[in-house]
C-alpha cells in the first residue's frame, strides 16, 4: 500500500478550525472537526514512516506531537460529560499548542536528513514514541498551570495545579522511558551509553532536569502554590522548546 | 562526628536536589551547544575513557569543554544528594515496616527504589568511562579470524549476509544493503558457536561485546569491493550496572503506580 504526501497546512487549517469552534461556534462540532484534523495530521506521519521504513524517520517529534496531543484532547473529550470551563481553556490552549507546534515545523523543516542504516531498531521507535507522549503529557501540564492563572478562586486553583502535576508526572514517565530506549539502542548500535555525535540527547536530559525539579518543587512545596504554577507553565515551556530545538531546521517560506 | 552527620543530614536537602537539578539543565543546555560549535572534540570520549580524555581534548579547550566538568561535578553532587536523602527516608519506612502489610511496604519504597536505580545508572556510566577495553579499527575479511585481548577469544567472519531495499520509495536506497548480517564463529576455552552480527545486533564473548561499524559493499553485486566488515570490540564493566539500574528504575515506577492508583487515588 502506498501512502500520498499531504500538506500539513490541511492539518495546520483543520486545528486552527477545531480552535474556533471550540471558542465561537459549538463544542460539540470540536470532535468532528479535530477528528479531520488529527486524519490528517495521522496521514503525513504514516507518509514519511512509509517512506523511512524500516528505518526510522528523522526529525518527526514536531509532526508527530500535535497528533499525540490532539488524540490525548480526543480521549479526554470523549469519556468526560460536558466539559467545566477549566478544561475547555485547558482545550484551548493545547490546541494552540497543537497549531503552533505544526506550524513551526511547516516553516522550519527538517526532514530533508536521510534515515540511517542504524536507526533500524525498535529502540529508536520506541524512543520518538515514548518521547513524543511525554512531550504531549508536558503540554497539557503547562495548559492547566497557565490556567491556574486565569482561574480566582482558591480551589479551582488547587484543582488547575493537580491536573498539571499530574500530567508533569505522567510526561517524566515516558519521558524517561523515551531516554531508556535511547540508551538501549545507543548501547546495542555504538556499544556506549551516550553517542557524542548527536547532542540531541543532552536537550532531552535538560528537559528531565527541569521536569525533576518541578516535581520536587511539587513534593518539597518549598515554594507557594502561585510560583510553582509559574515555574510549572514557564519552565516546562522552557524544557519542551529546549527538547524541540534540535528537530527545527533552517527557515523555509511557505511561498 | 556530630558535625559529619549534620552534614550528611544537610546534603540530603530537597532544596539541594531542585538547585542541582536547575544548574544540570542548564549546564546540558551549555553542552548542547558546545558539542554543535565542536563535535570533533567529544567523539573520541567513547574510546579512549574518561581520564585520557579529560588530560588530552578535556583540558586543552575548556571554552568548549568546561560544562562537561561541571556536569561531572554537578552529577557527584546529586549522586551524593540522592545518597543521603533515600537512605535517610528508607529508614524512617523501614523503621515503620512492623504497621505496614508487605505490599504496602513495597509500595512505599517505589520512589526510593527509583532513586537508587539513579544512582546505579550514575556508577554504571563511570565505570564504563573509566574502565572499558576499547578495540577500535578492527577489519575482517571472510574466512579471517581475530582474537581477543588476552586471548578471551577468537572471532572468525565466516559469511556476509544481507537484506537489500525493496520498492521505490526511498530512491538513494535503491539496491543498497539496508540490513546487513556477518555469520560469525565465535570460539572460547575449546568450544565453538556461530552468532550473526549485525547492526543494533552486538554479540559476546568472554566479556567483549563485539559491534558492527561498517561494512562492504553497500551494494551488491557486480565490480564491487572486496567483502568487509569493521568490528568496535568494548569489554565495558559499566553495562550491567547501568542496564541493572534501568531495570530497577522501572521495577520502581511500577511500584510508585501502583502506590498512586492504590493508595493514594483512595485517599483523595
Amino acid at each position: 500500500m502506498t501512502i500520498a504526501p499531504v500538506s500539513l497546512y490541511w492539518a495546520l487549517a483543520l486545528y486552527a478550525a477545531a480552535l474556533v469552534v471550540l471558542r465561537i461556534v459549538s463544542r460539540r462540532l470540536l470532535l468532528p472537526v479535530l477528528g479531520a484534523g488529527l486524519v490528517v495530521n495521522c496521514l503525513a506521519v504514516a507518509y514519511r514512516y512509509s517512506q523511512a521504513w524500516p528505518m526510522l524517520p528523522m526529525h518527526l517529534a514536531p509532526v508527530l506531537t500535535p497528533a499525540v496531543l490532539a488524540c490525548l484532547v480526543m480521549v479526554r473529550s470523549s469519556v468526560q460529560a460536558p466539559p467545566d470551563t477549566r478544561e475547555r481553556q485547558v482545550r484551548q490552549l493545547a490546541l494552540l499548542f497543537m497549531f503552533v507546534c505544526l506550524l513551526a515545523a511547516q516553516l522550519f523543516p527538517k526532514d530533508f536528513y536521510l534515515s540511517f542504516l542504524r536507526s533500524d531498531s525498535i529502540f529508536a521507535h520506541a524512543m520518538l514514541f515514548a518521547g513524543t507522549v511525554g512531550r504531549a503529557c508536558f503540554l497539557l501540564s503547562i495548559a492547566w498551570s497557565t490556567v491556574f492563572f486565569i482561574r480566582s478562586s482558591a480551589e479551582e486553583r488547587s484543582v488547575c495545579m493537580r491536573r498539571a502535576l499530574s500530567w508533569a508526572a505522567w510526561g517524566v514517565v515516558f519521558w524517561t522511558l523515551s531516554m531508556f530506549s535511547g540508551e538501549m539502542w545507543s548501547y546495542l548500535g555504538w556499544g556506549t551509553p551516550v553517542v557524542w555525535d548527536d547532542p540531541a540527547i543532552l536537550l532531552m536530559m535538560a528537559a528531565w532536569f527541569l521536569y525533576i525539579t518541578l516535581l520536587h518543587l511539587h513534593f518539597s512545596r518549598a515554594w507557594g502554590l502561585r510560583a510553582r504554577a509559574l515555574f510549572f507553565a514557564m519552565g516546562g515551556f522552557a524544557a519542551i522548546v529546549l527538547s524541540l530545538l534540535a528537530d527545527f531546521g533552517p527557515f523555509r517560506p511557505p511561498w | 562526628m556530630r558535625i559529619l552527620a549534620r552534614f550528611w543530614k544537610a546534603l540530603g536537602s530537597m532544596n539541594l536536589t531542585i538547585l542541582l537539578c536547575l544548574l544540570l539543565a542548564a549546564d546540558v543546555v551549555w553542552g548542547y551547544a558546545a558539542i554543535r560549535w565542536r563535535t570533533a572534540l567529544f567523539i573520541p570520549l567513547n574510546d579512549l575513557g574518561l581520564f585520557a580524555w579529560m588530560q588530552t581534548y578535556g583540558r586543552h579547550n575548556l571554552t568548549y569543554t568546561g560544562w562537561f566538568f561541571a556536569l561531572l561535578v554537578l552529577l557527584a553532587l546529586l549522586a551524593l544528594n540522592t545518597a543521603s536523602c533515600t537512605l535517610e527516608r528508607v529508614r524512617h519506612v523501614l523503621a515503620a515496616r512492623s504497621s505496614l502489610s508487605v505490599v504496602r511496604l513495597a509500595v512505599k519504597l517505589g520512589p526510593h527504589v527509583m532513586h537508587a536505580a539513579v544512582l546505579v545508572i550514575l556508577l554504571g556510566y563511570l565505570a564504563s568511562y573509566l574502565y572499558t577495553e576499547v578495540v577500535v579499527g578492527t577489519v575482517l575479511l571472510p574466512g579471517r579470524s581475530y582474537t581477543l585481548p588476552g586471548d578471551a577469544g577468537v572471532i572468525t567472519f565466516v559469511e556476509f549476509r544481507h537484506e537489500v531495499y525493496q520498492g521505490s520509495r526511498l530512491k538513494v536506497f535503491q539496491g543498497e544493503v539496508i540490513r546487513p548480517e556477518a555469520a560469525m564463529m565465535l570460539s572460547a576455552k575449546g568450544r565453538q558457536r556461530e552468532a550473526i552480527l549485525g547492526f543494533n545486533q552486538p554479540v559476546r564473548l568472554n566479556g567483549y561485546s563485539i559491534h558492527l561499524s561498517d561494512f562492504a559493499p553497500k551494494k551488491p553485486g557486480g565490480m564491487r569491493l572486496n567483502k568487509r566488515i569493521d568490528l568496535h570490540i568494548r569489554k565495558d564493566p559499566g553495562v550491567v550496572l547501568y542496564l541493572t539500574g534501568i531495570g530497577m528504575f522501572c521495577l520502581g515506577l511500577g511500584l510508585y503506580m501502583l502506590d498512586w492508583r492504590m493508595y493514594r487515588e483512595v485517599r483523595q
